[in-house]
C-alpha cells in the first residue's frame, strides 16, 4: 500500500511538474502534511492487518471482533430490542412472536386387590401461553380425555384459560378458569404430581387434581423481604368443581367400593354450581432458603370459604397447612425433598339434615400427607408417602395409606414412574354401611411425556 | 388526621412494619443489577464498578439449564434496575417463569432494564436444518455456552454496558472507560493464552458434552469426538466403546468433561485411550473456585487446565 501511494506521488510529480514548480511555502507544507497523514494512515491499516494475520496465525475465531465500547453511543434502541439470537435468527424472531405451544401425555396403569385392573390415558393436555402486551399474559390448558369407556366416553374440556396481569406496589392479578391456589400438590398440574396418584386428603377435600375455579385472585409479593420472602393472597370464585369422587364405585364387583371412592359424602366443594354468595380464599406463604441455595424451604396456610346454600345461613370452610424442604447440593441433580400438608375440612349443618344424624354437631374432618424423596442424579428418584384422612360421618372411619414409588427420566421431557400403595381402610360400618376390612393394594405405573413448551414447574 | 380509631397494639404493629420496611430501604442509589449467571455478574461488576450493587440468581455449582425460580428470586428480580441474563434459550426453564412473575415492566422483554447478553455474539453450532427432540436437547439457537471464552465476554459486557447506560445514562462515560478497560484485560489474556498454546495448536480433545465448545474455539483446538451420543443422552457401554476404539491412535491427550456428568465415563475414555490421556474438568463458572473470581480469571485457569493435560504432565486431572 505504502509502495503504490509513494508511487503514485512519484509518477505525478515527473509527469506534471509544472504545477509544483508553481506551488507556493504555504501549498507545500499542506501538500508535506497530506503526505505525513496519508502516511499515517498506511501505517495504521498496516498494524491492524498484522493484528488480523497474527490471531489467524494464532488459530483465533474468525469474525469474532467485538464492538467497540465508542459503539455504545451508537447502539440505540436497537439494543433494548428483546432478544434475538444472532444465529438462527430467523427461527428465534418467528417463535418469539408466536404463543408458546405444548402437549403433555399422561397416561397409567392400575391393578391390585379391591381396584380395577385398567390402563388409562388419564390426559393429553394442550398448553398455550403468550405474553398478551407488556401488561397481561395468557395462559391456556386444553385436556382431552381419552379414557375411552362406557361410564367416561374421550371429552375435551378447557382446565384453565386465565389472564395474569401484571400491577404495581408488587401485586399480581389473575382471573379465569383456574386451580385455586390452595396449599402445594392441589395447585400442580397432573405431570407435576409428586406421585402417580394425589394423596387421599386432596382427594377428598379439594377434588381429584384439585379444585378448579372461575374468579380469580390478587397475590402480593412483600418487596421489603426476599430471603424470606412474604405472599398474601386473596381470591373469590363463583363456581368451583373438582372431580372428587362424589358417588362410590364398584369396578371390581366385589361389594366393596373401589379405592380411592370410599367416601360417601359429597367432600368439601366438589360440583357446586354457585347460586349464592363467593367462595372466598385466602394464603399466606413464605420461602426461605440457605447455604446459597443448597437448602430451601416454604410453608405456607390456606383457607377456603363456602356458603352451603342461597341462604347463607351455613357454611363450608378447609383450613390448610403445608411445607417443603428441598435439599440440592450440587448440580448433579442429587438431592431430598421432604413435603407435607395438613387439611382440615368442617361444615356446618342445618338441623334438618345431616345435623341430627350426626348426634346434633357439624360434620368436620381431616387428613394430611406427607413423603420423602430422594433422588440419586437427574434420572432417578425414589420415594414414600404416608397419608391419613377422616370421613366427615365418623372420626373412627379413616383410611390410612402407605406408599413407596420409584421413578426414571431419561430426559427432561420423559418420565416413568411405578409406584405401590397399600390402603388401610378402618371404616365405621355403621356409620356407612361400607365394610371394614376392604384394605386395598394398588400398583400404579405412570408415563409421561412433554413436547414443545411447558411452564415452568414450581418449587 | 388522628389515627385513634387504630387499637394501639395494631399501632405499634404498624409502626415497627414501616421501620422495618424503612430500614431494608436501600442507601444509596446505585443501579440494582440481577444477573442470572456468576460469569454475567462479574462482566456486570466489571463495566458497572461502584455504580452498581450486583445480585446473581445461580452459583457456580449449579447447571444453569435446570435451576428452580424461587419466590426469592422473583422478589431480587422485582427490585432490579437491570436484568441480565445468557441467553440463546439456556435459562429457557426458568427464566421466563421468573420474568413473569417479576410484576417489573422495567426488566421484562422490550423494557430498559432487560439484557440479553448474547446479542450479537458469535453463535457456534446454530442448526441449519429442522430440529426435533429425537435430536437431543439441542440448543435451536446454537451452543448457549459463551462465556468460558473470554473473547466472547466482550460482546456480553458490551451489551450490558448498553443496558447500564439505558438505565442511568448519566454515568454513560464511566460505563464505557470500565468496558475499555475491561476490554484490555480481556486482550492481555488472550494474548496469554495464545502464547500458552502456541504448541498445541490444532491438537484434539475429547469433549462429555458440547459445553466447552467457544473455549476449544478460542484455543484453536479440535473436538474429535462427543461422548453424549446426543446432547443431554448419556453414552451407553457400547458407544463408550466404540469412541475408545475409534479414537485410539490419534494422539488424544484430554477428555474434558463438567462436574455434573458422570465422570466414570470419562475416566473410561481416557483410560481406554491409554498412558497420557488425561480427564480435565474444565471450572464451570466464575466462583467454582477460590482463584475464579471474574471471567477472565475463570478462562485463563481453563486454558491452564488445559495446557497442562496436553503437556501431559501430572496432576491434569482436576
Amino acid at each position: 500500500m505504502r509502495i503504490i501511494i509513494f508511487s503514485a506521488l512519484s509518477v505525478l510529480l515527473c509527469a506534471n511538474p509544472l504545477p509544483v514548480l508553481a506551488l507556493t511555502d504555504q501549498d507545500a507544507r499542506e501538500l508535506v502534511e497530506e503526505v505525513r497523514s496519508l502516511r499515517r494512515a498506511v501505517e495504521d491499516q498496516n498494524r491492524r492487518i498484522e493484528e488480523l494475520e497474527a490471531k489467524v496465525a494464532a488459530g483465533e475465531p474468525s469474525g469474532t471482533e467485538a464492538p467497540t465500547p465508542e459503539s455504545l453511543g451508537d447502539a440505540g434502541p436497537a439494543a433494548s430490542t428483546p432478544s434475538t439470537p444472532s444465529a438462527g435468527s430467523v427461527v428465534g424472531a418467528r417463535q418469539a412472536a408466536q404463543p408458546q405451544i405444548g402437549v403433555v401425555f399422561d397416561g397409567t396403569y392400575t391393578a391390585g386387590k379391591n381396584v380395577a385392573d385398567e390402563a388409562q390415558l388419564r390426559a393429553i393436555e394442550l398448553n398455550v401461553g403468550a405474553p398478551i402486551d407488556p401488561y397481561f399474559d395468557l395462559f391456556g390448558k386444553l385436556v382431552f380425555s381419552a379414557d375411552n369407556s362406557a361410564a367416561s366416553p374421550p371429552e375435551a374440556a378447557v382446565e384453565n384459560a386465565y389472564i395474569t396481569a401484571h400491577l404495581p406496589l408488587n401485586l399480581e392479578a389473575r382471573f379465569g378458569l383456574e386451580w385455586i391456589p390452595f396449599g402445594d400438590v392441589g395447585t400442580l398440574d397432573i405431570d407435576e404430581h409428586p406421585q402417580v396418584d394425589q394423596p387421599h386428603a386432596i382427594a377428598q377435600f379439594l377434588g381429584g387434581e384439585g379444585l378448579k375455579a372461575i374468579g380469580g385472585h390478587v397475590e402480593w409479593l412483600a418487596p421489603f423481604a426476599a430471603n424470606p420472602t412474604l405472599s398474601l393472597t386473596i381470591g373469590a370464585y363463583n363456581r368451583a368443581t373438582g372431580d372428587a369422587n362424589t358417588t362410590a364405585s364398584d369396578k371390581d364387583g366385589d361389594g366393596a367400593p373401589d379405592a380411592p371412592d370410599m367416601f360417601l359424602d359429597e367432600g368439601a366443594f366438589n360440583v357446586r354450581d354457585r347460586e349464592r354468595g363467593p367462595l372466598w380464599f385466602g394464603r399466606a406463604a413464605s420461602y426461605y432458603e440457605w447455604d446459597a441455595g443448597h437448602h430451601a424451604i416454604r410453608v405456607g396456610g390456606s383457607y377456603l370459604s363456602d356458603e352451603n346454600d342461597a341462604s347463607g345461613a351455613t357454611r363450608t370452610s378447609v383450613a390448610g397447612l403445608d411445607a417443603k424442604y428441598r435439599w440440592r447440593p450440587d448440580a448433579t441433580g442429587r438431592g431430598i425433598t421432604f413435603a407435607g400438608e395438613y387439611l382440615h375440612h368442617r361444615r356446618q349443618e342445618s338441623p334438618t339434615t345431616l345435623f341430627l344424624a350426626n348426634g346434633g354437631n357439624d360434620l368436620s374432618n381431616g387428613g394430611g400427607y406427607v413423603y420423602g424423596q430422594y433422588d440419586f442424579d437427574k434420572r432417578w428418584g425414589l420415594g414414600y408417602r404416608y397419608d391419613n384422612t377422616n370421613t366427615a360421618f365418623s372420626a373412627a372411619s379413616e383410611i390410612a395409606a402407605h406408599s413407596v414409588y420409584g421413578e426414571y427420566r431419561p430426559t427432561e421431557f420423559s418420565r416413568l414412574r411405578a409406584q405401590y400403595r397399600h390402603d388401610d381402610r378402618n371404616f365405621d360400618a355403621t356409620a356407612n354401611g361400607l365394610r371394614t376390612d376392604d384394605d386395598a393394594d394398588v400398583f400404579l405405573l405412570q408415563f409421561t411425556h412433554f413436547i414443545g413448551w411447558h411452564p415452568a414447574h414450581k418449587f | 388526621m388522628s389515627i385513634s380509631f387504630i387499637p394501639r397494639p395494631l399501632r405499634r404493629a404498624l409502626l415497627c412494619l414501616s421501620a422495618f420496611w424503612f430500614l431494608s430501604m436501600p442507601a444509596s442509589a446505585k443501579v440494582k443489577v440481577v444477573a442470572t449467571l456468576p460469569d454475567l455478574a462479574s462482566l456486570a461488576r466489571a463495566v458497572g464498578g461502584d455504580l452498581v450493587t450486583v445480585d446473581q440468581l445461580t452459583q457456580a455449582n449449579q447447571d444453569p439449564h435446570h435451576v428452580n425460580a424461587s419466590p426469592s428470586m422473583v422478589v431480587r428480580l422485582s427490585q432490579a434496575d437491570l436484568f441480565v441474563m445468557n441467553g440463546l434459550d439456556l435459562e429457557v426453564g426458568w427464566v421466563p417463569a421468573l420474568l413473569q412473575a417479576s410484576r417489573s415492566q422495567k426488566v421484562r422483554p422490550g423494557g430498559p432494564g432487560y439484557v440479553d447478553a448474547s446479542i450479537k455474539v458469535p453463535v457456534i453450532e446454530a442448526p441449519s436444518g429442522p430440529i426435533d427432540r429425537s435430536m437431543g436437547d439441542v440448543h435451536p439457537f446454537g451452543n448457549p455456552h459463551y462465556t468460558l471464552d473470554a473473547g466472547r465476554c466482550k460482546w456480553a459486557a458490551w451489551n450490558i454496558a448498553n443496558g447500564l447506560i439505558r438505565v442511568d445514562a448519566a454515568n454513560a462515560e464511566q460505563y464505557i472507560t470500565n468496558l475499555k478497560n475491561l476490554y484490555a484485560r480481556i486482550d492481555a489474556a488472550l494474548a496469554r493464552a495464545r502464547e500458552a498454546m502456541k504448541p498445541y495448536r490444532g491438537s484434539s480433545v475429547i469433549i462429555y458434552h458440547a459445553r466447552p465448545n467457544y473455549l476449544l474455539d478460542r484455543l484453536g483446538l479440535r473436538v474429535a469426538a462427543t461422548i453424549e451420543p446426543l446432547p443431554g443422552i448419556p453414552p451407553s457401554a457400547a458407544q463408550i466403546g466404540r469412541i475408545i476404539s475409534s479414537q485410539k491412535s490419534k494422539g488424544i491427550r484430554a477428555v474434558l468433561i463438567e462436574p455434573w456428568n458422570d465422570r466414570r465415563v470419562a475416566e473410561q475414555v481416557a483410560a481406554g485411550l491409554g498412558e497420557g490421556t488425561s480427564v480435565v474438568v474444565p471450572k464451570q463458572a466464575v466462583g467454582s473456585d477460590p482463584a475464579a473470581v471474574d471471567a477472565i480469571a475463570l478462562f485463563e485457569q481453563n486454558v491452564a487446565l488445559i495446557v497442562s493435560a496436553l503437556k501431559g504432565s501430572e496432576g491434569a486431572a482436576h
